[in-house]
């Protein structure tokens, strides 16, 4: 992000109490109308924009914001206030990522995965619920949880009705919305929080991993078997059941999607690439480094290389952004900024701080439950983003904190608690709901608690058990 | 919108796969209005059509002559009684005009609703030998094993069975038009996606058809698969006359009807040269 030049001295004018409650009063308004977004009928870029307008003007007026040019490395640049303000790497690291999953996907790649481990499951309903409880967790980590659900949901809404099994329809489709905020947790590109803290925090993406990894094979087996045991998923009983039920899936053709075998290897190619690339840049020449141009320069880059194969289309892939997300960052981006400079991210520092001060371990444990109970009924985006900003204040944090990983497992696990705590809980209800199996709010809940009590209390002794590995 | 997307590429990955069963044929009954020896003698003529089932040990062939029924409630519980697999009959039973035009008279309009058995309308006149070329006709022939199994059971060794799927081209147009006034699809597409979608299904069944009286145990009959955008009764006219097929293979009702439906019925009435299975 750019340095203003009257940033740094923010400090020096510190806006009076009654500013900085002004400010929060209109940050909670805004946080409020995002977790009524649906009953507003109105989009998230739409509501953080109004909230971005309101807080720049009031912001100017009241003597907030800084002035001064920009700078860039000792540069100065001339850009409005509302530019500077935005983290351009969050924005190019997905806009990048969904452009290239999206151009990827139509090779037909993904369909094939998820078709063909259809076909290896024999259509037995629990080897299908590992199945695709694995493939939402390996979906969520590499593409993004949505397209994760979306996938995985439809297959398996087609499958279980080919199978006469959609009695369990509302089982699978749980377990799989919940698993995307698990998978989430996998890779630095998998959901928002973890781009946004990882980085703050100045993880890389190597690390993310190592560290990430262990705790979401154990999440994905823990919630996998729960969700067994709680819809009573059992195996087919008998061989002529069973020859039946294989007949069934083996009618699926796992090639249909696939219009080239040579794009298909392609992108299968190019995928791993990007995986990998994005893996090892901060150890590639160039993008590495802290001067480096950064891992959003490697996901645009991906996306253009792909982008080649439809240089005659490229506005279809255009139109397929999801512009709406990414005015939400910008405008969100700058509503903290906003709230920065008003001292409302400071006046909630503090009571971070009380929260933290309560002991080394049970500081890092309620930072991480209370995370999860803000982001189970607000959007998890705007919380890890203000976190994010608000963490560094007044504390030595390295990469290698647990603060950070606190507020990263609480802000993905924290939408496991109900249906509006994450996109991709919203994409399984509305499947739910498609498909003539719908949830209510409170049956939702009272299905999800076991569940996301039992990854954040996994959560906590893992973040307790990596601290004291570490020091 | 990406949510539909997805379900369309994983519910036209799912396909219908064609289920070879044979037909059981016990018992065999011939309808006819014909008395005494006459009777048997139809009776015969219909056996050496029907080869090889004709000469299929096991099966029970009996006629019901016109002097055992006098009403259609007669003749409706006759037909319970003998429990067919299989009623053959003619057009026009008991009526003067045996050569109507388009109607397959009373009796057997009533057979053809309340049989719950395959019906084998016979023309009069010669009959050819025996069962070369079978022609199964529908225009949603994808899912439809029973019609092709019916098909294939009655169809000799090395016979052509030809599969035919005509996509009604005037019912294709008329949805097309309407398409081409919604600013919100666009027509080229919209024909090219849909044609494309509704011929390769009826084509990847036959397919699968195909691959399934490959093996061995199944009827071993020549399979040619023909799929096309077309106007369906003057087409299937067309191809029974281009490949002197010697039985047309067709559904007359679906779940939602008793009665004929109206691709059948028009079928049923204008090709009366030709021997019917109707189903």
């Amino acid at each position: 992000m750019y340095l203003l030049a009257e940033a740094a001295d923010a400090a020096a004018h510190a806006p009076p109490g009654w500013v900085t409650a002004l400010f929060g009063g209109l940050l909670l308004c805004m946080v409020v109308a995002l977790a009524l977004e649906e009953k507003l009928h109105a989009k998230k870029s739409v509501i953080t924009g109004i909230g971005a307008i309101v807080c720049l003007l009031a912001g100017q007026a009241l003597d907030v914001l800084p002035e001064g040019p920009a700078l860039l490395q000792g540069h100065e640049l001339h850009l409005p206030i509302y530019v500077a303000a935005i983290d351009w790497e969050v924005i190019a690291i997905i806009l990048g990522a969904s452009l290239f999953v999206d151009v990827t996907s139509k090779s037909g790649i993904f369909t094939w995965i998820a078709v063909k481990l259809t076909k290896l499951s024999r259509g037995d309903p629990r080897r299908l619920l590992w199945f695709y409880g694995a493939l939402t967790v390996a979906f969520s980590a590499f593409l993004n949880n949505v397209t994760a659900m979306i996938i995985v949901g439809s297959l398996t809404a087609v499958s279980l009705k080919r199978l006469k099994l959609q009695g369990k329809l509302l089982g699978f489709l749980f377990v799989e919305g919940l698993m995307t905020n698990v998978g989430g947790l996998l890779t630095l590109i998998s959901s928002v929080p973890n781009i946004i803290v990882g980085n703050a925090a100045g993880i890389s993406f190597g690390r993310f991993f190592l560290v990430a990894s262990p705790y979401v094979l154990l999440a994905t087996v823990a919630s996998i078997y729960l969700g067994q045991r709680v819809f009573q998923v059992a195996p087919l009983a008998d061989d002529e059941a069973r020859a039946a039920a294989a007949a069934q899936v083996d009618a699926f053709d796992e090639n249909d999607g696939i219009r080239s075998r040579r794009f298909f290897n392609l992108a299968a190619g190019m995928f791993v690439l990007f995986i990998l690339g994005l893996a090892l840049q901060s150890q590639l020449p160039l993008v590495g480094g802290e001067h480096g141009l950064g891992m959003g320069f490697v996901a645009l880059a991906f996306a253009a290389g792909m982008l080649l194969l439809y240089k005659h289309e490229v506005d279809k892939f255009y139109a397929a952004v999801d512009w709406d997300l990414l005015a939400f960052f910008g405008c969100l981006f700058v509503v903290i900024f906003v709230m920065e400079h008003a001292a409302v991210l400071s006046t909630m520092g503090q009571g971070l701080a009380w929260l933290l001060d309560r002991g080394e371990n049970l500081g890092v444990v309620l930072l991480l439950w209370s995370a999860a109970g803000l982001s189970s009924v607000t959007d998890n985006i705007p919380l890890s983003a203000m976190l994010a900003k608000i963490l560094p204040q007044g504390r030595e944090l390295t990469a290698s904190s647990m603060e950070w990983w606190a507020v990263i497992f609480g802000a993905n696990l924290g939408g496991n608690l109900t249906p509006i705590g994450s996109a991709s809980t919203v994409v399984a209800v509305t499947i739910m709901a498609k498909q003539g199996v719908p949830v209510t709010f409170v049956r939702f809940v009272r299905l999800a608690v076991p569940f996301a009590g039992l990854q954040l209390a996994l959560a906590s002794g893992y973040v307790l058990l990596v601290k004291a590995l570490i020091t | 919108m990406r949510l539909d997307q997805y379900e369309s590429r994983f519910k036209r990955a799912a396909k219908s796969v064609f289920e070879y069963a044979p037909v059981p044929f016990e018992t065999v009954l011939l309808v006819t209005d014909a008395e005494g020896q006459d009777a048997e003698a139809e009776l015969e003529r219909a056996r050496a059509f029907l080869q090889p089932l004709g000469s299929t040990e096991g099966v029970r062939w009996v006629a019901l002559r016109g002097d055992q029924y006098h009403t259609s409630h007669e003749l409706v519980a006759l037909v319970s009684q003998h429990k067919p697999d299989l009623l053959i009959t003619h057009r026009s039973l008991k009526e003067a005009d045996k050569d109507p035009i388009y109607s397959l008279g009373t009796y057997l309009d009533v057979l053809t609703q309340v049989a719950p058995v395959p019906v084998l309308v016979l023309p009069s006149g010669s009959l050819p030998q025996a069962l070369k070329r079978v022609m199964v006709v529908t225009d949603h022939i994808t899912g439809d094993s029973r019609l092709i199994n019916y098909g294939a059971a009655l169809l000799g060794e090395g016979g052509d069975l030809f599969l035919t799927h005509i996509e009604d081209e005037g019912t294709f147009e008329r949805y097309l038009g309407v398409i081409s006034k919604l600013p919100s699809l666009d027509t080229e597409t919209a024909r090219r996606d849909i044609l494309e979608q509704l011929l390769k299904e009826p084509r990847e069944f036959m397919e699968s058809v195909q691959k399934a009286l490959a093996v061995p145990g199944a009827p071993q009959v020549e399979v040619e698969p023909i799929v096309r955008l077309g106007r369906s009764v003057r087409d299937y006219r067309e191809l029974v006359e281009a490949r002197q097929v010697d039985l047309l293979v067709f559904n007359t009702k679906d779940s939602a009807q008793l009665a004929m439906h109206g691709m059948a019925y028009s079928l049923a009435v204008e090709l009366k040269r030709v021997p019917l299975l109707l189903l």
